[in-house]
């Protein structure tokens, strides 16, 4: 057993480190902590936790003030709770859930904002309306008309709703006559017709909320927010996770009470991962950080993470100290969780002044090496390594994939990926947005209908998992009158939804959500779909305009939508378990954003030239590698991307690392091999 | 539903282990004998099953927690009443004995140590197809409950701030520490209660047990007043005006008000005046008077409208003339009935509600006590024929009366449903009884033989097994009357609650599992009964008869090769009948089985013949034996007394006396008693001092 040791010496000077940070915590003179991979970031983390708690925790009880950690993910925050145990003054949450909990109070504030909020869509809509060509005819018809055809198409919604997926041809003959007699310029091209009367709705699902609100009426009190769900609904008074950010960062701008709220009930404020942190976080931390020296009230924030590891196009990354002016400065060094091997290595693709160490004396015996072959050899590859690292469950190898349909294929959800990346939202520059909102395990981070899928397979696996406690499946309020006998007869329900396609599945739930008088049934399925119109047409008409701008009208939503209806539903079962992470195999699969954070025994890494779209990433990176190019800024952003994945990449590895690249290796095999050692070929070349 | 145990963790006396209590659903509901739930019982009992009586049971449905003072009775019902009415423990709720060895196992190195708590769990069954709410339960529920009919809910008391406490015990071990010192520093700690669901998964939401449980506790030495009846009616029937006779209250309403309004006059008319005129004396008047009027309400006229007596032979007899023991019994009815009527009206339930009766026997007769259960029973019986209400509640009875107990497995005819509590190293231990724990053999019928001696045979004799220390089974009346003599002479022993019983033959045995369900220690004094010849089998009879016919041959046993025992007790624990492989005793646990071993060359196979031959010389003995028999022994040791020849003739006088066995043990125990010289007291043959030695060194361990 390796990595166990540490020197006296070495152990002093990490100390020294730590030390540092807790006394500017005494201080209150806000911090950033920077340390490269394996730093042992969340150590640092947890000890600045444990010394705060142990320094001050009468003082702070005293006045029923807390330390806030905020994390990025879920995940995170549950480890830290693991490592800082049971605690009733340190509040461990991601930035949303700490944010939802400092402002949700504010219930006439939220109100105001959010009472803006629809009075600036509905603005939005109207401009559409008064602006777009797309509703050229309807400008041209004078106000009574207007007005008439919306109550014609209002009266008839739920007919519209019903043939909205139908062939345009089969869809117009679903209206009304007299829209086809009277409109008829109107519905002439079905696709606008559509658009246009679905603004309509909107525009009026707005305004009555927008009068529902000023009557007061009950459920139009308060905005709610509800990590479940990933987009606004603000006509059902419900806000998304990006507009729980901004109605803070309005809150805080307008109200000097709120950001006295946020220093006097969390004087210590500690940030994780501060790179992929939104910048609008750090400017709400910033704002409050100036304020507490103005009102001359203490505050300490510290920021923990590496601006190297940056890998999400939305963290704050180095624009930090622009962002937070005055922060102190520690930086860390030694490494905690690799051997010397894989340090060296990783110190390789940094290139840069932060030069890690291992603390351990005991930490040689890891290793790297690096291989060279196409596509092909890649499962040979994979095989060999099991059979030579003695994989089993307890000992799994992680392979990082540079492709995301690679990463899907060897995960056993290659339709799921295909069908995705065939829908319209992510043809050309929105396929950026593929990797995070399907191959996401941050939930928050899935798109509209990965998300939908996730909570109904969520669902769907629940119900059939013995130990999953009811609380979870069981909406809060619902089970308030419920029967044994009635709870039984609802889980049996639940249980039996089933189908070998997604399509089939969605057919069985909205067979029985129209023939069941099960209330808590039927509410558990509208949470989970979360759409105006709950049907299976519902759904379809969702699918499309979550996943298409534009389409066919021509063509019935059902084939438009059909590759991801057909899916079999075993295969979105192991997407989900994928995006769960869900444990108990040998060999998982990972894209390099994946994985942050995280660290295995046994990491292979597969990657060509490209990374995904990014064409010729990381040939440049290896091409122009030890070369100055600051000068040329496109090109050194484009290098210090590649670093950054690459260097995260690396630094997950503990032990074993196993490089395959799967490119024409000659015109950069004198750098790669700079930093990986020997390029060997694979399968290796019998002589 | 209903709560079916409860398991205390480092609370108080318990420990982490025995320290589940289980309780019985008692459904006071009732039941239509025609169409169901019925059984074999209650048809045999009631004569015919075709009439529709309501039946309530509530002997067999009764869970009686029984125990010897201080083994914990109390703390389970304070465990409970805790949970559900106030919500807070203490630092003072901890078992001390599980924080010493806390604190002596801490290690500061080890990060992942736990942090001390105080654990109860609660297990609560749903019935199938209950209609019960359950909104109360969803939180603690897995997917698999559903089907599962069971469920756990954990309620921890734990340290608030784990980090906080690690790092003061690390300041806290850089000295010397004490036992006092940890106390303090837990006493400084905050703590918390927190909610677990079976995965050990803490559950986040506002949840109290007092939304899924009433208690309503019954204490003992509620007899605070002289007038406590009176005030206990006047409750209950101030309640029944207040919502089952709102007409009525409201016409007495009416009526208080003319009353008062005409007294008020009268008044004003006869008495304000006076005192008005009084008043002007002392003070100015000139801008206060005097209004004097009457006020009596509903509430002040209920508080004394009854009056309570008791009519006996056609007297009255005044409440405070009556009985302690009475009113004992009449004031946990009137609990029970002032319950009974509070209990909501409604077709479902979302609640399991407690009943506990606190040591009820306290002034009570033994025969009343006796009849405890069947009055209870009566009374519920009667309360519930009038009502249309099911009222779902569990009653705890806690006692230390061996007849409230007595009545209890008698009147339901079981030994289900009964916690014993009893001590084992100074914490509490719990044990579950039922009939299939405590049977003779594991798998046996309700109905057999042997469980029929249990039940039969234990009737008077519960206490003496239950509430003692120790135990000790002898077959017959010899042992039974003088053990008690030389127990007594035991220093160790005479400080402890030893009971003796006769079971009268070789029965021991069946009370192996219950004695091990109990756990306390038991000593059975059994005889070899050495299996002989055809020809000296029936000696006893045949002595008279054919005195003359046949010399008989008293044969003397002094070796067991080849030989058998018919002694079914002996039987049943060596597991075979075979005597020529015996050990000088047998040991299970805490059961110990005497029998005689070879004395003086010879094996005895009665305790006279063990007494005998191990006292064949002692004077006292030879002198009853002289007194008893004494042509036979002047044959025996001649004229001149030869005691010796006691040895070689043990058998034949273990034939000789079995006539007279029970004045040979009356008046050993009459000379022994009167013997002051300690050196002429016969001794105990070994197989019994061993024995006795036993408990000793069992007790002393406790």
């Amino acid at each position: 057993m390796g990595l166990s040791k540490i020197s006296n010496e070495d152990q002093d000077k990490e100390k020294e480190i730590l030390n540092q940070l807790f006394q500017y915590s005494d201080r209150f003179e806000s911090t950033v902590f920077n340390s490269g991979a394996g730093s042992g970031k969340t150590y640092a983390l947890v000890e600045c936790l444990k010394y705060i708690v142990e320094q001050n925790r009468e003082r702070l009880k005293h006045h029923n003030q807390k330390i806030a950690c905020i994390t990025y993910t879920n995940v995170a925050a549950n480890n830290i709770k693991v490592q800082i145990g049971a605690s009733d003054i340190v509040d461990i949450t991601t930035i949303h859930d700490r944010v939802w909990h400092i402002i949700s109070g504010q219930k006439s504030a939220l109100l105001s904002l959010h009472i803006e909020k629809l009075n600036s869509a509905i603005k939005e809509l109207d401009e559409k309306l008064s602006n777009k060509e797309d509703y050229k005819k309807y400008r041209e018809l004078n106000k009574e008309l207007q007005e008439h055809f919306f109550q014609l198409m209002f009266e008839n919604k739920t007919n519209y709703n019903k043939a909205y997926n139908l062939k345009a041809k089969e869809f117009k003959d679903a209206m009304p006559d007299e829209i086809r007699r009277e409109y008829s310029e109107l519905i002439s091209n079905v696709s606008k017709f559509k658009g246009l009367v679905d603004r309509l709705f909107r525009r009026k699902r707005y305004s009555d909320c927008l009068e529902k609100i000023n009557r007061g009426e009950k459920g139009y009190r308060e905005v709610y927010y509800d990590p479940m769900f990933n987009r606004d609904r603000l006509d059902k008074m419900r806000i998304s996770h990006d507009t729980l950010l901004d109605y803070g960062f309005a809150l805080i701008q307008k109200y000097p009470k709120m950001k006295q709220i946020v220093i006097d009930s969390y004087p210590y404020i500690l940030i994780d991962e501060y790179q992929d942190t939104a910048d609008t976080v750090v400017e709400i931390m910033n704002a409050v950080g100036q304020y507490a020296k103005e009102i001359k009230h203490e505050i300490f924030i510290a920021y923990f993470g590496d601006s190297v590891q940056n890998v999400y196009d939305t963290g704050v990354g180095t624009k930090l100290k622009q962002l937070h002016p005055n922060l102190k400065t520690v930086t860390k060094l030694y490494n905690r969780r690799s051997y010397t091997e894989i340090i060296d290595v990783a110190n390789k693709v940094r290139n840069d002044e932060i030069n890690q160490k291992s603390i351990y004396l005991d930490s040689e015996g890891g290793s790297v090496e690096l291989y060279y072959g196409n596509q092909d050899v890649v499962r040979k590859f994979v095989d060999l390594c099991v059979e030579q690292w003695n994989i089993y469950m307890k000992n799994s190898l992680h392979c990082l994939f540079a492709t995301n349909q690679m990463v899907a294929d060897y995960s056993g959800f290659p339709n799921v990926y295909k069908a995705f990346k065939s829908t319209g939202v992510y043809q050309g520059i929105g396929y950026k947005q593929l990797n995070t909102e399907l191959l996401s395990h941050d939930t928050i981070r899935l798109g509209k209908v990965q998300s939908l899928l996730y909570r109904l397979l969520k669902l769907y696996t629940e119900v059939r998992e013995k130990k999953q406690a009811l609380r979870d499946i069981l909406p809060t309020d619902e089970y308030r009158n419920m029967s044994f006998s009635d709870l039984k007869k609802l889980i049996v329900l639940l249980q039996s939804l089933n189908g070998n396609t997604l399509d089939e599945l969605l057919v069985d739930i909205f067979g029985k959500y129209k023939a069941s008088s099960d209330k808590t049934y039927k509410f558990i399925i509208e949470r989970i779909f979360d759409i105006d119109e709950i049907s299976y047409e519902g759904v379809l008409k969702y699918f499309l305009h979550s996943l298409y701008d534009s389409y066919d009208e021509e063509v019935e939503t059902k084939q438009i939508v059909g590759e991801i209806l057909n899916l079999r539903i075993e295969e979105v079962l192991c997407w989900f378990h994928y995006v769960n992470r869900d444990e108990g195999k040998e060999i998982y699969y990972h894209t390099f954003h994946s994985t942050k954070g995280l660290e295995y025994e046994n990491v292979i890494i597969v990657l060509g030239k490209d990374f995904g779209q990014d064409k010729g990433l990381f040939e440049l990176f290896f091409k122009e590698y030890g070369e100055d190019i600051g000068q040329d800024l496109p090109k050194y952003e484009q290098y210090e991307r590649g670093r950054n994945i690459l260097y995260v990449a690396v630094t997950r590895a503990i032990k074993n690392l196993r490089i395959l690249y799967i490119d024409d290796l000659e015109e950069i095999r004198h750098n790669i091999e700079k930093i990986f050692g020997k390029a060997e070929a694979f399968p290796i070349q019998m002589t | 539903m209903y709560l079916k145990s409860l398991k205390l963790t480092n609370y108080r006396k318990f420990s982490a282990e025995q320290n589940e209590i289980e309780f019985i659903s008692s459904k006071l509901i009732k039941v239509d004998k025609k169409t169901g739930n019925q059984n074999d019982k209650d048809i045999v009992e009631n004569g015919s099953s075709n009439e529709e009586i309501t039946e309530i049971d509530v002997a067999s449905d009764t869970t009686l927690i029984i125990g010897k003072n201080n083994a914990g009775k109390t703390t389970i019902i304070t465990a409970l009443d805790t949970l559900v009415n106030h919500g807070k423990f203490g630092i003072n709720d901890f078992n001390y004995r599980y924080l010493q060895r806390y604190l002596k196992e801490y290690d500061i190195d080890d990060t992942r140590i736990n942090l001390p708590f105080i654990e109860c769990v609660l297990t609560v069954e749903l019935e199938e197809n209950s209609d019960d709410r359950i909104s109360n339960l969803v939180p603690f529920m897995l997917v698999e409950d559903v089907n599962n009919s069971e469920l756990k809910i954990c309620i921890r008391y734990e340290i608030a701030d784990a980090s906080f406490f690690k790092s003061e015990m690390e300041k806290l071990f850089s000295e010397e520490v004490t036992f006092a010192d940890f106390f303090e520093l837990l006493n400084s700690m905050d703590f918390e209660i927190n909610y677990y669901d079976k995965n050990g998964e803490k559950i986040d939401i506002d949840f109290k047990i007092s939304n899924l449980m009433e208690l309503q506790c019954i204490k003992a030495n509620h007899l605070k007043s002289e007038h406590c009846l009176t005030e206990a009616f006047n409750k209950i029937i101030k309640y029944r005006y207040e919502h089952t006779f709102q007409n009525e209250k409201r016409e007495i309403n009416k009526k208080l008000k003319e009353v008062n309004s005409d007294l008020s006059i009268n008044i004003s008319k006869n008495h304000t005046d006076i005192i008005r005129k009084v008043l002007e004396r002392l003070i100015s008047m000139e801008r206060m008077g005097v209004q004097l009027s009457a006020d009596i309400t509903f509430d002040k006229l209920i508080r004394d409208l009854i009056k309570y007596e008791y009519i006996e032979d056609n007297a009255n007899v005044p409440e405070d003339q009556f009985g302690l023991g009475y009113t004992n019994l009449v004031m946990i009815i009137a609990a029970i009935i002032d319950y009974i009527e509070k209990y909501p009206d409604s077709s479902f339930n979302s609640k399991i509600n407690l009943i506990s009766i606190e040591e009820p026997e306290t002034y009570m007769h033994p025969q009343m006590q006796e009849l405890f259960i069947k009055n209870i029973n009566e009374a519920i019986r009667f309360l519930l024929s009038s009502k249309n209400k099911d009222v779902n509640s569990q009653i705890i009875i806690t006692t230390h009366s061996s007849h409230i107990l007595n009545s209890k497995i008698h009147s339901a005819n079981t030994f289900n449903n009964i916690c014993y509590l009893s001590e084992k190293q100074s914490n509490a231990i719990a044990v579950n009884l039922n009939n299939k724990r405590i049977m003779p053999e594991e798998n046996e019928d309700e109905e057999s033989g042997g469980f029929r001696f249990l039940k039969k045979h234990i009737k008077y004799k519960v206490s003496e097994l239950f509430f003692s220390d120790a135990a000790i089974f002898v077959e017959g009346f010899a042992e039974d009357t003088i053990l008690p003599y030389y127990i007594e002479k035991k220093e160790k022993l005479n400080r402890r609650y030893i009971s003796i019983f006769n079971i009268n033959g070789a029965h021991g045995f069946l009370y192996k599992r219950l004695v091990e369900a109990l756990g306390i220690p038991v000593l059975i004094v059994t005889d070899l009964d050495i299996k002989r010849g055809n020809e000296d089998e029936d000696e006893n009879e045949s002595i008279d008869n054919t005195k003359a016919k046949r010399t008989v041959s008293y044969e003397q046993i002094d070796c067991l090769k080849g030989r058998e025992t018919t002694n079914a007790t002996i039987i049943d624990l060596k597991g075979d009948s075979d005597l020529s492989n015996i050990s000088t005793f047998i040991e299970n646990d805490n059961l110990y089985l005497a029998y005689q071993g070879k004395i003086n060359g010879y094996y005895a196979t009665s305790f006279e013949e063990a007494l005998i031959l191990n006292n064949y010389d002692n004077e006292v003995i030879n002198n009853i034996l002289k007194e008893l028999k004494p042509r036979i022994y002047t044959s025996i040791v001649g004229i001149k007394p030869e005691y010796k020849k006691n040895i070689d003739n043990s058998y034949k006088w273990q034939v000789k006396l079995s006539n007279c066995k029970g004045e040979f043990a009356s008046k050993l125990l009459y000379q022994i008693v009167n013997e002051d010289l300690e050196e002429k007291i016969p001794q105990l043959p070994k197989y019994i001092s061993d024995g006795l030695d036993w408990i000793e060194q069992k007790l002393g361990g406790r």
